[in-house]
């Protein structure tokens, strides 16, 4: 569709939180296309403004404060100005998109723009905020004083819209054709304190007479006055992201358990007409039914934590959050930010990685997202389960009433959280070294969230998911498939004993002992890098018991419990191994679809690479820790 | 900060920085201490520039960011990056 574009096209710059996203959308519909910047992991919105005489590509660029840019979304704007984005000659205009309530700072960027000499229209947006707050602006006055054409809009109830289409098409009327050399050459010099002073002064000048804000009268309460509170201002946090994290548990569930259902019932049938324990059969249900069931049962959680997210975004209680959480999270050289990520954590990795991209430094964002899956994902819960259940349920309760059981449920979490604060720190530290960036966080007016806006930039998120994550772990599913189903053999028990991921097992085995493993519990972790909870069923095959489904299966506990190893003589699942196996478990990297979406979110094999080495180091290293100090005790 | 401050004769006497300016006194921007930080040319450019008006509005607990209001916006930024603005607090 770019191509039929003869070279017209609008860029939309301005302030974050100017109301550009709200603008872009009256401007294009709500159809707007999200990918990547070429090189980049910075997202790009895209799309067509339909003027009388033809389409306009418009294009969304990055909110920022300033063209002296200091983080990779800063760069994209800047090279967006300087023409530097997109392929073949092009005629832009650019529309700078300026609040009407913060009309003094928002100028400062646009006397930057200014000195560009492009084509520039000022869309004034926000005009029904400012007339709430009686603050009057003289356009007309302005746009004199500026010399470009000043256009008040309020994308909220679509006032100003036809004015500014007809500003844009006056424009690309008059203008010349697509010049190829039409590439501005600026050079952006750091100012001294006394230019950006003198800056202001201009802008005072501007101002003088073509705006005015009321001298407010302080209302007796604020809402800051709450959420920034010392003491009511985490209460209510933790009460925000409480409500979040239940949702995200409580709500997927039902909704996965239908897909998984329905990928069941399909899979069933399909058994049922193709030819019987065939391998076309094999392939069909238990690989790629199965490989598309899995991806599939992410978009729940994928929509409602970006639902969330947007919502936090878009109200202004996040710039809260972050201001409640600096100080805790820059200790460990983390963004306040990496708060969002790191609690999505508890619940599953894939989305939490995703929803990194709040986070502005590269660097950082790199370490939230090599550390997120060390937060204990509730895929671990059924291992969890099921080996406490195993080996801690006949210790007395201490104390009279604590469960031990419990106990160590609470120090597996524990210890994930100490992992990823400590990886968090030594990353930062060690290997992403750097100054702390600064904090220069800006709390926008409270606003309420776009629902149709929203809704719309969460299906893009999901559509961007199934096709670059989605592929990856399909083909992935495939090829453990494989791996699971030859050589063929007859029982089930011999069939996994026999097959390459069988073999791979007992080839693991050397380096599982010294953590107390046997090669049955390296076929399980083998196959739960399909998906941690695998390791249940994957077990119960190994035991002889066929597709166990229910991690509550009594059997499958009492098989386990029975198992003595050959070698020791003594049971394989002693409270001592199962504790072993729930550390590595906790802290290993098992995960697939984790490994995708690092892969999307970072654009490289090297960040999932490194993901996978570290981790897969750690967890052996806590675990042999665990083991021998275990056994020289005597346990 | 505060004995550059006495030893400074073109500085007035009861100017301080922003870091310790309290809160909801109103105050002037003067210039700002010299740095190569990145952050002190974007906090400039957010209008933390000489001859602008600025107030705290609060302090974040145990050390965190300062809440201020300036050129009509609500600014966050830690201690270590308020200490580098000079402030003079308007009698009022």
């Amino acid at each position: 569709m770019a191509n039929d574009y003869p070279g017209n096209r609008i860029l939309l710059v301005g302030n974050p939180n100017a109301g550009k996203t709200l603008l872009f959308n009256r401007l294009t519909g709500l159809k707007a296309k999200v990918a990547n910047y070429p090189g980049v992991t910075v997202e790009c919105r895209k799309g067509v403004l339909q003027l009388p005489r033809g389409p306009v590509e418009v294009v969304d660029l990055p909110g920022t404060y300033s063209l002296h840019a200091l983080s990779e979304d800063e760069e994209i704007t800047l090279r967006g100005v300087r023409g530097e984005l997109g392929a073949g000659p092009s005629h832009t205009l650019l529309i700078v998109v300026v609040d009407a309530t913060q009309l003094e700072r928002n100028l400062y960027l646009l006397t930057q723009l200014l000195e560009l000499k492009r084509p520039l229209i000022v869309a004034l947006s926000m005009m029904d905020m400012a007339r709430k707050k009686r603050i009057l602006v003289d356009a007309d006055l302005l746009s004199q004083r500026l010399k470009v054409p000043v256009v008040p809009v309020s994308a909220l109830n679509q006032e100003g819209i036809d004015e500014l289409k007809l500003s844009i098409e006056r424009h690309f009327l008059s203008a010349a054709p697509a010049d190829a050399t039409s590439e501005t050459k600026i050079h952006l010099s750091k100012p001294s304190p006394e230019e950006v002073a003198r800056t202001y002064k201009q802008i005072r000048l501007w101002l003088d007479g073509a705006y005015h804000r009321p001298r407010r009268l302080q209302p007796p309460f604020k809402a800051d006055d709450i959420v920034l509170h010392p003491v009511l201002g985490p209460i209510l946090l933790l009460l925000v992201f409480g409500l979040m994290f239940e949702s995200l548990f409580a709500w997927s569930k039902p909704v996965i358990e239908t897909l998984e259902d329905t990928v069941g019932l399909l899979g069933n049938g399909l058994r049922e007409v193709l030819p019987a324990h065939s391998l076309l059969s094999s392939l069909l249900v238990d690989g790629i039914i199965a490989g598309v069931g899995s991806v599939i049962a992410f978009v729940p959680l994928i929509a409602i934590l970006f639902f969330f997210i947007g919502i936090l975004e878009d109200s202004g209680y996040l710039a809260r959050a972050t201001f409640l959480l600096d100080r805790l999270m820059s200790k460990v050289g983390l963004s306040g930010r990496a708060f969002v990520p790191l609690l999505s954590g508890f619940a599953c990795a894939v989305p939490a990685i995703m929803a990194t991209r709040v986070i502005e430094s590269r660097k950082d964002r790199l370490v939230t997202i090599l550390v997120t899956p060390l937060m204990s994902c509730s895929a671990r819960l059924p291992v969890y389960g099921l080996l406490i259940a195993t080996a801690f349920s006949t210790f007395p309760p201490l104390l009279g009433f604590i469960e031990v059981g419990a106990l160590v449920m609470l120090a597996m979490y524990g210890i994930g959280i100490a992992a990823a604060f400590m990886m968090a720190a030594f990353f930062k530290r060690f290997v992403f070294k750097g100054p702390i960036p600064g904090l220069i966080l800006e709390l926008p007016p409270y606003r309420m969230p776009r629902w149709s806006s929203l809704t719309q930039s969460v299906l893009l998120r999901v559509r961007v998911f199934l096709r670059e994550a989605g592929t990856v772990i399909l083909a992935l599913t495939i090829v453990l498939w494989a791996l699971f189903t030859f050589p063929r053999a007859e029982e089930p028990d011999a069939q996994l004993r026999g097959s390459y991921a069988g073999q791979l097992g007992h080839l693991l085995e050397p380096a599982l002992e010294p953590l107390g493993f046997d090669w049955k519990i390296g076929v399980g972790l083998v196959a739960s890098f399909a998906a941690r909870e695998v390791m249940v069923s994957t077990l119960g095959v190994a035991y002889g018991l066929g597709q166990a489904g229910e991690e509550e299966s009594a059997s499958l506990r009492s098989a386990i419990q029975k198992d003595i190893n050959p070698k020791t003589g003594k049971p394989v699942y002693t409270p001592l191994v199962a504790l072993s196996l729930m550390v590595f478990f906790s802290l290993a990297m098992q995960c697939m679809s984790t490994l995708a979406a690092t892969r999307k979110e970072t654009k490289s094999w090297k960040w999932p690479a490194l993901q996978f080495s570290y981790m897969t180091l750690l967890a052996w290293l806590s675990s042999f820790a665990v083991f021998q100090i275990g056994s020289r005790l005597g346990f | 900060m505060n004995i550059k401050n006495k030893m400074d004769p073109f500085k007035p006497h009861d100017t301080l920085p922003l870091s310790e300016l309290s809160r909801g006194i109103r105050a002037i921007l003067q210039t700002p201490a010299r740095s190569t930080r990145p952050e002190l040319l974007r906090l400039m450019e957010m209008g933390l520039v000489e001859g602008n008006e600025v107030k705290v509005l609060r302090h974040g607990i145990w050390g965190g960011p300062i809440h201020i209001r300036i050129c009509g916006t609500n600014l966050c930024l830690r201690r270590e990056e308020a200490q580098w603005f000079w402030v003079q607090p308007v009698s009022s």
